[in-house]
């Protein structure tokens, strides 16, 4: 028994029954992945961190190679404060992702300053409600039972493209 | 945690609140609002439940703003008793059996989520068909969505500042939507 009828492996296809939300999901989702929100590479690694967090092997599955992020990147996540294949500018970004999930009342001026002063006030309210989104969407995945299919996409989530 | 804006308004000379730090990225803001107001107010499941979820969302995620707002519509908003009602223990609080699975996914979604054991889904889906699932489900986190950007970026009230503030409900006609 589990809340929908089907298996699922996708947010298209667990929403498919509710079209009337899946399209202006798919936008608000799509558009989450523009520049002008955050830079790319921030925003993979936020993603990816946030599910590293949860353990959500679902959103893990998901790989953008496009976004600028390596490899070695990607596989240091569970340990990046102890990794040094990051920049200072993402590593504020991960600090940051690291806390959404559990730890959201822990933000400090001292997480912010480095984001605002390298991004500028509107990518670094971007980057929060981006970061915010993927911890409300890995926690719709683990719910629901999203189960994990290995994706490379050229970015997470597209307007015409359905929501892996 | 700061009660301290982490970030300005886009708007000068106002103090920063939701609305105007997230005018910093106002398509980002506009489709956020136009999926919300759907999910609120185009939607299968009654006011009153999702109203119950958002509350006990709000107390759990621990948004000083979320938690002092009510959702009206048509006339219709939440009782004082009924907003109290959200605490551990809700059973036994005079809550019926839909509201209860309601909260009961409510809270799967807002703890440490996990996919929801058998007994909790047969629950859930003797209450509410799929779609009204899904409907709930996406009610509460984007909630929790917002509240994150609301809590971290520093937008609450200080706590015991904020008095019960009631709004109308997202893309309700009071709302010019």
């Amino acid at each position: 028994m589990s809340l929908t009828a089907r298996p699922v492996d996708s947010l298209e296809a667990l929403l498919s029954t509710r079209p009337d939300l899946l399209e202006p999901h798919r936008r608000y989702y799509a558009r989450v992945f523009e520049d002008d929100v955050a830079p790319a590479d921030l925003l993979e690694l936020g993603r990816l961190c946030v599910a590293t967090v949860h353990g959500c092997d679902a959103e893990l599955a998901i790989r953008c190679p496009g976004a600028g992020v390596s490899d070695a990147q990607v596989a240091a996540l569970p340990r990046w404060r102890e990794a040094d294949c990051y920049t200072d500018l993402q590593r504020a970004a991960l600090a940051l992702a690291e806390k959404m999930p559990f730890r959201h009342k822990e933000v400090t001026e001292e997480d912010v300053a480095p984001l605002r002063e390298a991004l500028g006030e509107p990518r670094t309210v971007g980057l929060f409600v981006a970061l915010g989104l993927f911890d409300a969407t890995c926690r719709l995945r683990l719910v629901f039972g999203v189960e994990p299919r290995s994706r490379i996409l050229d970015r997470p989530a597209a307007v015409e493209e359905p929501l892996p | 945690m700061s009660t301290r804006p982490l970030a300005s308004s886009a708007i000068p000379g106002e103090a920063p609140d939701i609305q105007n730090v997230l005018a910093h990225q106002p398509e980002l803001r506009d489709l956020f609002n136009e999926l919300y107001a759907i999910v609120w107010s185009r939607g299968l499941v009654e006011h009153r439940t999702k109203e119950i979820s958002r509350l006990r969302n709000a107390r759990i995620t621990g948004c000083g703003f979320c938690v002092n707002v009510r959702f009206e519509r048509d006339g219709e908003k939440i009782s004082e008793s009924d907003a109290a009602c959200v605490v551990d223990g809700y059973e036994g609080k005079g809550l019926d059996e839909r509201e209860i699975a309601g909260l009961r996914l409510t809270d799967a979604l807002i703890g440490d989520p996990q996919k929801v054991d058998p007994g909790l889904a047969r629950l859930v889906c003797e209450q509410f068909s799929e779609e009204e699932i899904l409907e709930l489900a996406l009610c509460v986190i984007l909630g929790i969505a917002t509240e994150k950007v609301l809590i971290t970026l520093g937008l609450e009230p200080e706590p015991g500042t904020m008095a019960t503030t009631v709004l109308p409900t997202p893309g309700s006609v009071a709302t010019g939507a």
